[in-house]
């Protein structure tokens, strides 16, 4: 019974060290400040739920789709928005976040609204279906690994190492020659693809989606562990998922209400923020901060 | 190599740019001096393409450059240097330099792909760039993060980011502000190599005696509009730079 429930909260920590990751590319390494990450999360997993439920297209295709798709929305939001000085960006992806809900809740014909989407199959690869929650730990273990090793590796070469300057000073980046307008829209694309997968895997996981597992606020959670553990670190992003995740387990063995619990969850997550903040304002992990930027 | 001709910038109302034309000859190096506001910042903004300018032309090596992004300007040789020391504080000092130049690796396809040939790029860039730290006197702090170094160091690595750029045109703005004597020594023996080296040499500059050391031609810069270009003697002797200068009560020609 425990060991069920460790695994079923594993999935969703390896969930949400994807997103985790997914989001320090864009904001940690390229300084991209992304509010509306959540917004991918959604479109991969609709993406993939949607083409599995109506033509029964198999899980490997939509987890793709659902990335391709999401990395289309991010060059989207990116072209008008990241031309722009200042944090445009901030604003334009909340934006879409909140509109992207919106329209999963209102285009009943499509997502079936609030009332969610249900009987989203069990992914099957080769003939083995991931039904157990054992199989589906592993299935979510590799893909944490791939992202992991993805990340890091692009991080760690020449592209990455551009994508750090612009985060560090843009327009000295722009001096040195680099077209930093694409370098951004490669890694908010890639950012955005990584939270695609991360939302096929929820919603194959599972099984049912709904507008509201997809609310700005989730978003806050996922830039909380960026914070946590460090922006422009990959292990931090995981020590943060892993954190932020498994703190508040110890409360459901309080006798108390859901709805207090619910609370105090709240409140521990903004005591620990306030603790990082004061005691570690780079995280535990992280080489850098969000600060005022100059102009030429 | 460069020419500039009725230059002109507004910003909300004041003419900060107006009717300004110089050239700067090929494998010369010129300094562009003026009493603080004159413009001559907002000169390398916009030949960098920074800023765009209201009207007027501006040619590299016989082809217009105007309404080019920076980094394409960047990219057909020309490269600059900020007035207050802009580097990339969290990367070390090797890494400033190392993104001066393109490098097959920035390309994602590259950086995935062909490992191999990205390593043995770097490792060929590291050692070129670990030269350009010896020949400005800093080796040792190839490794340090940028933001950890002292101001005169910092300026060290920002000329020898410059260098790593291989333009041909390099624009600096008071590279020797704020400098101790020996440096400004230092300094002075890296530019006048540079010359020789084949390069153009486009700077600001406050100090005249440093102006007078190592320019050969200078142009004088009054509210936005070019008022004596010449020698150093030249223009010290022109009584509108005078008048420029102590009309304005700033630091300047005088004592020097
Ligand atoms: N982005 C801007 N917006 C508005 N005004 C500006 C801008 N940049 C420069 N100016 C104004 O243009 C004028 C010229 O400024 P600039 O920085 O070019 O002077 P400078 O010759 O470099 O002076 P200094 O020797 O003090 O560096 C000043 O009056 C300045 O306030
Ligand atoms: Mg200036």
């Amino acid at each position: 019974m425990i060991e069920a429930y460790l695994m079923h909260l594993l999935v969703l920590i390896g969930i949400y060290m994807i997103l985790a990751m997914s989001l320090n590319l864009a904001m940690g390494f390229t300084g991209l400040l992304n509010i509306g990450h959540v917004a991918f999360y959604g479109i991969g997993a609709y993406t993939s739920a949607l083409l599995a439920v109506n033509f029964g297209v198999p899980f490997w295709l939509g987890l793709i789709a659902g990335a391709l798709v999401a990395a289309l929305f991010g060059l989207l939001l990116a072209i008008p928005t990241l031309k722009l000085k200042g944090d445009y960006l901030a604003l334009a992806t909340l934006g879409f976040a909140i509109i992207f809900e919106a329209v999963m809740r209102n285009w009943v014909s499509l997502t079936n609204g609030s009332l969610g989407l249900p009987g989203i199959p069990k992914p099957a690869i080769f003939g083995f279906t991931f039904s157990s929650t054992f199989s589906y730990m592993i299935l979510v273990i590799i893909f944490v690994a791939l992202t992991y090793l993805f990340i890091r590796h692009i991080t760690q070469t020449p592209f990455g190492r551009v994508l750090k300057a612009i985060r560090e000073d843009e327009l000295v980046a722009k001096s040195l020659g680099k077209d930093t307008v694409k370098f951004k829209m490669i890694s908010l694309a890639i950012s955005a693809a990584f939270a695609g997968i991360a939302g096929s895997l929820y919603a194959h996981y599972v099984t049912f989606i709904a507008p509201s597992t997809f609310s700005v606020m989730e978003s806050i959670l996922i830039i909380s562990m960026l914070i946590v553990g460090g922006l422009g670190s990959v292990e931090g992003s995981i020590l943060g998922a892993l954190v932020l995740l498994l703190l508040p387990e110890p409360l459901r063995f309080l006798p108390l209400p859901i709805y207090a619990i619910g609370a105090l969850r709240q409140i521990i997550y903004a005591l620990l923020l306030t603790l990082i903040l004061i005691l570690r304002p780079s995280g535990l992990l992280g080489e850098f901060r969000f600060r005022r930027k100059q102009d030429a | 190599m460069l020419r500039i001709r009725h230059l002109e910038k507004r910003f909300a109302g004041i003419r900060a740019i107006q009717d300004c034309s110089f050239d700067v000859e090929d494998n010369s190096i010129t300094a562009l001096i003026g009493p603080n506001g004159a413009g001559k910042t907002t000169v390398f903004n916009l030949i960098t393409g920074f800023i765009r300018q209201d009207k007027g032309k501006m040619r590299y090596n016989g082809s217009s450059i105007i309404g080019m992004k920076p980094h394409a300007i960047t990219n057909l040789g020309i490269t600059r240097t900020f007035q207050l020391i802009r580097l990339f504080p969290k990367l070390t000092v090797l890494e400033n330099l190392l993104l001066a130049e393109h490098h097959s690796g920035e390309n994602l396809i590259n950086a995935i792909f062909r490992p191999q040939r990205v390593k043995r790029e770097e490792r060929k860039k590291r050692r070129r760039c670990m030269l350009l730290l010896k020949l400005v006197g800093i080796e040792d702090k190839a490794d340090s993060l940028a933001e950890n170094l002292s101001y005169g160091q910092q300026k060290l690595v920002e000329i020898a980011r410059v260098l790593a750029t291989k333009a041909d045109l390099i624009l600096l703005d008071e590279p020797v502000a704020g400098v101790n004597p020996k440096m400004r020594r230092h300094i002075k023996d890296v530019l006048k190599r540079l010359q020789k080296a084949g390069k153009t040499i486009l700077l600001i500059e406050h100090d005249m005696n440093f102006v007078m050391d190592v320019c050969e031609k200078v142009i004088v810069l009054d509210h936005g509009k070019e008022i004596a270009v010449g020698t150093p003697k030249q223009v010290m002797k022109d009584k509108r730079v005078l008048e420029a200068y102590l009309g304005n009560g700033s630091d300047g020609l005088v004592g020097t």
